[in-house]
């Protein structure tokens, strides 16, 4: 079963590596969409103790989501890209009355993160002999700007810097179906569709400053999405 | 040039407001009526008098000039149909047997400025009593009532046509029926305001909106009250510390209450929310960009960096 396998999918990539069609578009950079969990190590200030994060809002982990737009500067091996990321994600919580009770009154963090990228992709496997995989590395600067709600009212806000160093790998999607992947390029100039699943270490704490909380995220962060390259 | 235009912005809110030709509507409120087609149980109560505001522009038959006489205010139970002038005036008199209830409503509204729009307050329960005198406010469903404004030119002098010769129509809805009441499951406390939780009555007609009274324990009157659709909200403007019977009743399309639901008794309180419980806990975030120059020192750098890269690559 497993030697059917191997060989089908190594026919698919032969015959996907022959029809490379060799009148794809420029690659001038790269767009995705992508969502993950996400969770702040605010209460790594108060150690031994349930801190003020997680006596509002639990111990979940909200979903964000992100865009991210890059522009290539050189893709002779691969790719070298700077871009610009943001997003959205939101934590609500039950506020506590002074007796200790939660009350029905709503709080929220809610941040949008800004970053400045680079980002290597070694995609030439796939520009070059049609093997539908890509790794990719990614450093950035970052920016989370943040507010607290009490109910609908800014109670504060602020931003806080830091970076991030990401490693991913994305599966090509034009290889299920590589005539559409060309109509595709043809009709809007998107050479390439990609389905990734990356793995984030952020440190977002002011680059370590005693006057700033600790934003980065509680051990590493996953997301999943898609890209496309234009 | 642009006196012109200036003029006409500074028309353009008259215009808006200007009635169709052959229309005649309800226009504002007389404190308790909501401005829309309805009469609800309460415009329709002869002991609350409630008057409406009603604005027309009279089609004119044709071969008739705008010109001085009188506006006469009908209601009916039945769609008027079309006359011999090519109009579809109402019924000035009931034809019981036909089961046709129609008559003027008020006096007339003289129109001296020969024009053919005019504006009147009519009494919504003298509406109701011309068209429904059998049922009043006991009809069930909601049923049409059609009203007209009949222009009745002057003949010579003061001296009324009492064929009328222009018509404005429109058409109001009676509704008396009202929801079931709701069950309040429960009451939340937040800080000077309580949140209620209801389930709407499953008999009855179906509720459009919902109102929420706080009374204060003791008090005769709700002390303050909030509207809110669906199955929660809030009632705000209350006292940390003082306890409340919270109550909520629904509200039909027409605006018709049902009984009010069952009391829950509960006190708003002070509450924190994250950024204060942060603080209290002793936080060393201190809100805005707390980094100084720090971050966007990196922000420089990095664009420098990236500025030798595209540099060098340059021949």
């Amino acid at each position: 079963m497993r030697t059917k396998l191997a060989a089908a999918l190594a026919a698919a990539v032969v015959a996907a590596s022959s029809s490379a069609a060799p009148t794809e578009s420029p690659r001038k950079g790269s767009f995705e969409v992508g969502a993950g969990p996400y969770r702040p190590s605010i209460d790594s200030e108060f150690p031994g103790s349930a801190g003020p994060y997680e006596e509002i809002f639990g111990g979940g982990q909200p979903w964000g989501f992100r865009l991210h737009l890059a522009r290539a500067l050189y893709t002779t091996f691969g790719a070298l890209e700077v871009g610009f990321k943001t997003g959205f994600w939101q934590d609500k919580g039950r506020e506590i009355a002074l007796d200790g009770t939660r009350t029905a009154d709503e709080t929220a963090l809610r941040i949008v993160p800004t970053s400045l990228t680079l980002t290597y992709r070694f995609d030439w496997l796939s520009v070059r002999y049609g093997i539908p995989f890509a790794l990719y590395g990614r450093g950035a600067l970052e920016r989370y700007n943040w507010w607290v709600t009490d109910r609908d009212k800014t109670a504060e806000k602020g931003a806080t810097w830091g970076w991030s160093a990401t490693g991913g790998a994305a599966f090509l999607l034009d290889f299920v179906d590589r005539g559409l992947a060309r109509d595709l390029d043809n009709d809007s100039g998107i050479n390439d569709s990609w389905i990734f699943f990356d793995v984030t270490t952020d440190q977002i704490d002011d680059f370590g400053s005693s006057k700033s909380w600790d934003l980065s995220s509680k051990g590493f962060t996953y997301t999943v999405g898609l890209m496309f390259v234009y | 040039m642009r006196l012109p235009v200036f003029l006409a912005l500074l028309a353009l809110p008259a215009l808006v407001r200007a009635q169709a030709p052959g229309v005649v509507e309800p226009q504002r409120v007389d404190d308790r009526y909501a401005v829309d087609k309805y009469i609800n149980l309460d415009e329709c109560d002869p002991a609350r008098n409630v008057r409406v505001e009603f604005r027309w522009n009279v089609q004119l038959e044709s071969g008739q000039a705008a010109r001085n006489g009188v506006f006469r205010f009908f209601a009916t139970n039945k769609q008027p149909a079309a006359s011999s002038g090519g109009l579809a005036y109402c019924p000035i008199a009931d034809d019981r047997p036909n089961g046709v209830f129609g008559k003027q409503v008020g006096t007339d509204f003289v129109n001296n400025g020969g024009l053919t729009t005019g504006n009147g307050v009519v009494t919504t329960s003298q509406i109701v009593a011309v068209s429904y005198p059998d049922d009043l406010c006991t009809v069930r469903g909601d049923v049409p009532i059609y009203v007209c404004v009949h222009f009745h030119p002057y003949t010579s002098g003061t001296a009324v046509d009492p064929t009328p010769r222009g018509l404005a129509s429109g058409t109001l809805t009676l509704s008396t029926q009202a929801p079931g009441a709701p069950h309040l499951d429960s009451v939340g406390r937040g800080n000077e305001r309580l949140e209620a939780r209801w389930t709407a009555a499953s008999t009855g007609i179906s509720a459009e909106w919902f109102r929420i009274f706080a009374t204060e324990v003791g008090a005769t009157a709700p002390t303050t009250s909030d509207d809110a659709l669906g199955s929660r909200g809030w009632v705000d403007g209350l006292v940390n510390g003082t306890p409340y019977d919270v109550t909520v009743v629904a509200l039909s399309a027409a605006g018709n209450p049902s009984p009010a639901s069952n009391a829950i008794q509960e006190s708003p309180i002070a509450a924190d929310d994250f950024w204060d419980r942060y603080e209290k806990a002793g936080g060393q975030e201190q809100g805005g960009c707390a980094s100084g120059a720090a971050g966007p020192l990196a922000l420089l750098a990095v664009a420098a960096l990236l500025a030798r890269f595209r540099g060098r690559r340059r021949p």
